[in-house]
């Protein structure tokens, strides 16, 4: 799996050359709000880590094969639509984006 | 925010998505497709297996495996892709072996078809006549069985050395 990967990335995603998304994604207020709390209940949660492992000296990178970061997969897109709205109780985003 | 909304939805509670509506179409490579052929258990039956994708839903399997009795075969297969899944009526995705068996090949395939197919994620099923993918089962097997609240349709297409997967994602 990690070969694969590894492939994937030094190809630099044309494997997916083509791909596109098109349409909206519709968010009630419930789950935003849901989410802000699960955020913030991680945040803690990892501010109480770091301080567990201050005085750690050896830190393990992750190897880049680990998996597809979705940073890379961002750095690739073309994006030719991103629309933000609210609606009475909702959040609408509007997106239209691709890899060439 | 993406990380914790991925987390939310692969609990499988989709409620707050209402009006989601997304369509994905995603080519995938022959390469990628032949390294990840490549990438299999170097033990079983099948020695050798090779793919080319071709326009207009068609697809050629080279393969060379070790039969009982025949010893080693060499086969060229042609398929056909039909089929597509839909949330309102299910629906199986099926390669058609179209052509490319002999007149005895057929026993020894599924003389051969438990030893591939326990290699196969559950929801592909493979026999002398076709390879099909129940799209529901196949998500559940590869970890996204919390998506299924959301797929609204689902199917394959080929094109000259690519395999095209089209997502409807709809709440």
């Amino acid at each position: 799996m990690e070969a694969i990967i590894k492939g994937i990335l030094e190809r630099e995603l044309r494997d997916f050359s083509g791909t596109r998304i098109a349409g909206q994604l519709v968010l009630s207020d419930q789950l935003v709000n849901e989410v802000l709390h699960l955020g913030i209940k991680q945040v803690k949660g990892m501010t109480s880590e770091v301080a567990k492992s201050a005085q750690k000296t050896t830190t393990d990178a992750p190897s880049p094969t680990d998996g597809l970061d979705i940073k890379e997969i961002i750095d690739r897109l073309q994006i030719n639509k991103l629309e933000y709205h609210t609606e009475k109780g909702q959040t609408v985003i509007e997106l239209a984006a691709g890899l060439e | 925010m993406v990380d914790q909304l991925l987390a939310r939805l692969k609990t499988g509670d989709l409620t707050g998505l209402q009006g989601t509506d997304l369509s994905i179409e995603v080519p995938v490579s022959v390469t990628l497709i032949q390294e990840v052929l490549d990438n299999r258990p170097a033990a079983g039956p099948l020695k050798e297996l090779s793919i080319q994708l071709l326009n207009q839903n068609r697809a050629i399997i080279s393969l060379a495996a070790d039969a009982p009795v025949l010893g080693q075969i060499r086969r060229e297969l042609s398929l056909q892709l039909s089929g597509e899944y839909k949330r309102a009526s299910g629906g199986l995705i099926a390669f058609d072996i179209v052509d490319g068996l002999k007149m005895f090949d057929k026993p020894v395939i599924n003389l051969l078809q438990g030893q591939v197919e326990s290699r196969l994620p559950d929801g592909i099923e493979f026999n002398a006549k076709r390879v099909s993918i129940e799209l529901p089962k196949l998500l559940n097997a590869l970890g996204y069985g919390y998506l299924l609240g959301l797929l609204a349709g689902g199917k394959l297409e080929t094109r000259n050395n690519q395999l095209v997967l089209f997502l409807h994602l709809k709440a």
